[in-house]
């Protein structure tokens, strides 16, 4: 027998989708509207936009579930020992006969790094003015908590070709292919599969690592703390890592991250400080266990309220994401627990504390959702330091000079308060076409490759089987780009793209992501929205941490408590108070901080 | 931004000003106004004040939270580790000079240490230290302070009638003026009289210097020009010069020392002997220190370690400042970054804190050997003499006389509670022992 709630949010998703059928997209509807059109969406979504990849899935109850997140991500299902756990596969959002990737020569047609230097070329910088640089490090920070294909193979090489009028420094682009999952039988017949380096769930294993041999090099071995020396992480000890922090991801790295790196240590030992004041006689493990459950919930938390609606800035997620941590009802009728139980509706309640629910798919982060999360024009390529006190210009950097190897120095030169405070007051790029920043599509890695992560971007998606932008969209039930004029409404853009292109239908998904006009307040395309809308409320529902065991039993009432009175402000105020001056008055962490003297 | 720390109710902050902040006020801030302290006692106020920290405690958290006294919201603070930032933090950014105080004591000390700020404090601070010999392990006086503590004890055990409060804090009046002032005020219990009616008035909070005050100082300001070689006068001259000057007033430093030693600390003595007569495994304890020894020696006298320790816990128990409470004088972040703007009453209820059985393991029982072997001595919950950079002065020189005081009394004499609570072992201790009550017999051992 179907359940109210069953036939409650049918009957929603059967209405919307008559609607935007109809040609009304959920954003050009009013606030209570628009809320109800994308439940419905979200529905259709879990419906056909979850699919296991894996082989090994079991489906027995467990016993001795420990009431902690574990080093690797095990025993977090209740059912399932290994789900979401580093080293299994990456889900995807399409059917399996959807993913299949893409072999030369369409694998290299038109050329990845063609793409780039035509259409992700900056020629000016393009702000996202609501945000600031600080957004940018944060979902830098957050994906590698939920996602790292590892080391690529340097055995399966890809060489793109470039063009006669190209003046990259080589005579060609060699691309190490994604590592392949050798879980699996290359003679199956299936599509290729990838494995997660780290844990899937939003358990901040980019600070805690994702095994415990990683994570206990990192711990202070008292009081439950993480190492930290003269307030800075410790330093990578391999010598292509100098200046590098020793944390739980550190690919990638630079000043952006070791702020939000060091920050987020910080604040794990804080808790465990408040922690030892209510529970003296835990020992280091016990407290350490129990800080890194709220310190992760806390993240996940500000990702929720503060970065969400940030980046999508409209009243309807503002709304939205705040249902989906707090719950949409006023806190009397929550507490009527009997009723939301019976309806089941998290719009109402909330998905904290909620009911687990996977949806018909193991959890696992998709290789669709690394695609929509390839936010590279964010980072800006020029810095301007600023003192934090009198706003005073004191050098101009650009991104080769804070990252990598030189990231620990311009953490020593600068210090944290104007690192902090520039990250805070200026802003990033827009997430647009010809807003790539120009330092990465020069870019040579700590190991030396030097690659246009432009071309990596569309190149990585082909390789593994993620749709070019018409048929992910159709996936997506929505409607194919039927010509190159309505890609974007930049007729120059729309003329570039024709350029490269055959048919508007190969076109990469990339280039249709950054081309389409987003929804008013959105900062990326509503087609990335999709995926998004899915996959955030999967993070949350499908983990028991913050669904049935989101209790004080198992956080304390005082992590509970610790996670809702605390926000991004609070976090960054505790550890820089100095900074408290250019947050005042601040709504959200994210948006740009008032500049001193200003 | 919510780096703040909880607010309590309305309804709790009215429960508190009714049951904490009201009665300790009612009672006499400065000096007791015993029919008061005796009604308060019947109706166990202390149990209440107790109960309801307690009570809110448990319902705010471990962290600092503000709660409402009448008017005015205040930061209670009650864990050591926040107690020892405001403590650690004084006299800036928390100043001891709350309004209250500072209104009350102006009455009868204008120009304390304890209501001093920047330079000035300094000056004074260094001044007590160096007459109190603060930072020696006995004071340069101490011989004499004990044979004049003996003398006082011996006239009491010759008196033919149970001990009463009065007899104690007769006594003990005299002790102080000898070593406070010199033999030359032994008889000079004018200058007492006149000093509690000063502290009657404070009690009201006058804000200003009570009638008689300048006469009282000026009276004062005699002994110190005539100082006697054996009392505190005697050590004022050795001060350097920069910290006796007319700004620091050196004889309106001598009126806290005077109310601490003359009131406090016989009042804390006095329950001493109450305990120990129905500790008799303690009072032997005590005895077995002391047995075979010169009782006037100061190695005898300061080494009597578990004697310390019993009056320690004295004060422990029942603390004399059962609330008291400092003042931000700038914007100050606590560890979490939660900020207290300048300003602030801050409040630490000693009552509570002393006896919170969530932290204290022998909240309730006289517990002398954790101050020997224990960990009391460096915990912060524990302030009847305060902790710090304004910790008492005096508090060496004030164990040490109590330890001369007892050790005469009770190497001769078996005390025996006549009437009044009696603080047996095997149950926990009352919250509150009402002095006036109390009557001890000193039998001869």
């Amino acid at each position: 027998m179907p359940s109210i709630r069953g036939i409650i949010t049918g009957t929603n998703a059967a209405v919307w989708r008559t609607v935007n059928k109809a040609g009304v997209p959920w954003h050009k509807l009013p606030g209570p509207a628009g809320a109800l059109n994308l439940a419905a969406l979200r529905e259709d979504l879990r419906h056909d936009n979850l699919h296991d990849t894996r082989d090994d899935a079991e489906e027995k109850e467990l016993d001795n579930l420990p009431p902690y997140r574990t080093y690797d991500g095990t025993m977090q299902d209740p059912y399932d020992a290994k789900m979401g756990s580093a080293g299994t596969r990456f889900g995807r959002n399409f059917p399996l006969d959807q993913t299949a990737a893409e072999e030369p020569p369409r694998l290299l047609n038109p050329s990845p790094r063609e793409v780039s230097r035509k259409l992700f070329w900056r020629d000016e910088f393009a702000p996202a003015t609501g945000l600031n640089v600080l957004a940018a490090a944060w979902i830098q920070f957050q994906n590698h908590g939920w996602f790292g294909h590892g080391t690529n193979d340097p055995d399966r090489l890809l060489e793109i070709e470039l063009a006669e009028d190209d003046d990259w420094s080589e005579d060609s682009m060699v691309v190490e292919r994604t590592i392949g999952d050798r879980t699996r039988d290359p003679e199956d017949g299936r599509p290729a599969t990838y494995l997660n380096k780290v844990t899937h769930w939003w358990d901040g294993s980019a600070i805690y690592g994702s095994s415990e041999d990683q994570n206990r090099v990192m711990r202070s071995g008292e009081d439950g703390k993480m190492t930290l020396i003269d307030g800075k992480l410790p330093l990578e000890e391999d010598p292509v890592l100098r200046g590098i922090d020793r944390t739980g991801f550190n690919d990638n790295y630079w000043v952006g991250l070791a702020l939000l790196h060091t920050l987020f240590v910080k604040e794990h030992n804080a808790i465990c400080d408040m922690l030892k004041k209510s529970y003296p006689s835990w020992d280091d493990e016990k407290l350490f266990l129990t800080a890194r459950l709220i310190n992760a919930a806390l993240m996940a938390k500000i990702h929720t309220v503060e970065w969400t609606p940030g980046i999508l800035n409209t009243p309807v997620l503002q709304t939205g994401m705040h249902a989906n941590w707090y719950g949409a009802l006023p806190a009397w009728m929550k507490a009527t627990r009997g009723l939301t139980k019976l309806l089941d509706l998290e719009a109402g309640a909330g998905i904290i504390g909620s009911e687990l629910k996977h949806h018909g798919a193991s959890f696992a982060i998709t290789e669709e959702f690394i695609s929509v999360y390839r936010l590279h024009p964010l980072i800006p390529d020029d810095y301007p330091i600023h003192d934090h006190r009198t706003g005073k210009l004191i050098e101009n950097v650009e991104f080769n000079d804070l990252m990598g190897n030189d990231t620990r120095a311009a953490v020593d030169k600068f210090g944290w308060s104007d690192l902090m405070y520039h990250f805070g007051t200026e802003n990033p790029g827009a997430i647009t076409l010809h807003n790539h920043p120009r330092a990465l599509m020069d870019h040579t890695r700590v190991t030396g490759q030097h690659l246009d992560l432009g071309a990596v971007d569309v190149l990585r998606d082909r390789e593994r089987g993620v749709r070019r932008y018409n048929d992910f969209r159709e996936q997506l039930r929505m409607p194919r780009i039927k010509s190159f004029d309505k890609l974007t409404d930049n007729p120059q853009w729309n003329a570039e793209i024709e350029a490269l292109y055959d048919s508007v239908d190969d076109v990469d998904l990339q280039v249709g992501l950054l081309g389409e006009k987003p929804p008013e307040g959105f900062g990326f395309s509503d087609t990335a929205f999709r995926i998004f809308i899915l996959m955030a409320s999967r993070r949350l529902k499908s983990d028991r941490f913050f669904t049935r065991d989101y209790t004080p039993e198992i956080y304390t009432a005082q992590g509970i408590e610790w996670i809702d009175r605390n926000n991004m402000g609070d976090v960054i105020v505790r550890h820089f108070p100095e900074l408290a001056g250019a947050l005042e008055g601040s709504q959200n962490a994210f948006a740009p901080w008032r500049k001193a003297g200003a | 931004m919510s780096l703040d720390f909880k607010h309590a109710s309305l309804a709790d902050g009215v429960l508190f000003s009714t049951q904490v902040a009201v009665p300790n006020v009612v009672q006499g801030l400065f000096r007791k106004r015993q029919p008061v302290v005796s009604a308060a006692s019947l109706v166990q106020a202390d149990l209440l004040a107790y109960r309801c920290t307690a009570g809110l405690v448990k319902r705010y958290g471990v962290d600092p939270f503000y709660v409402r006294v009448v008017a005015e919201e205040a930061l209670l603070v009650h864990h050591p580790d926040d107690i020892r930032i405001v403590l650690g933090g004084s006299p800036s950014p928390f100043a001891s000079d709350p309004d209250a105080k500072k209104k009350g004591m102006t009455a009868f000390q204008p120009n304390a240490l304890t209501l001093s700020r920047g330079d000035l404090w300094s000056s004074r601070r260094a001044f007590a230290e160096s007459v109190l010999n603060t930072s020696k392990p006995t004071h340069k006086l101490a011989k004499g302070f004990i044979a004049k503590a003996a003398e006082e004890a011996d006239a009491l055990l010759e008196l033919d009638r149970p001990l009463a409060w009065e007899d104690v804090n007769t006594a003990f009046q005299r002790l102080t003026r000898r070593v406070v002032l010199g033999e030359a005020a032994a008889e000079d219990s004018k200058i007492t009289t006149q000093l509690a009616k000063l502290m009657d008035a404070g009690n009201k909070m006058p804000g200003k210097p009570a009638k008689g005050y300048d006469q009282f100082h000026a009276l004062l300001a005699e002994y110190v020009d005539a100082p006697d070689p054996a009392a505190l006068t005697g050590m004022v001259g050795a001060v350097a010069v920069k910290n006796r000057g007319a700004d620091v007033d050196p004889a309106g430093q001598l009126v806290h020392w005077l109310f601490a030693m003359g009131d406090t600390l016989p009042a804390n003595l006095f329950r001493t002997i109450a305990v120990l007569a129905d500790h008799p495994l303690a009072l032997a304890e005590v005895r077995a220190e002391l047995a075979g020894k010169r009782l006037d020696t100061s190695k005898t006298i300061a080494g009597a370690e578990y004697l310390a320790g019993c009056i320690q816990d004295t004060m422990r128990l029942w603390p004399t400042t059962g609330l008291f409470g400092r003042v931000t004088t700038e914007d100050v972040r606590f560890s979490n970054g939660e900020l207290v703007p300048a300003g602030t009453q801050v409040l630490i209820h000693n009552l509570f804190n002393h006896r919170n059985r969530a932290r204290v393991p022998y909240a309730d029982r006289f517990a002398p050997e954790e101050w020997v072997s224990g960990d009391a001595a460096s915990d912060w919950s524990f302030n009847f003499f305060s902790h710090g950079p304004q910790g008492c002065p005096g508090a060496g020189l004030s164990i040490f006389l109590g330890q001369a005081f007892l050790a005469t009394l009770l190497t001769k004499a078996d005390p025996v509670v006549e009437s009044g609570p009696r603080l047996k072992p095997g149950k926990p201790l009352p919250y509150g022992v009402d002095l006036g009550s109390l009557k001890i017999r000193l039998r001869a051992a």
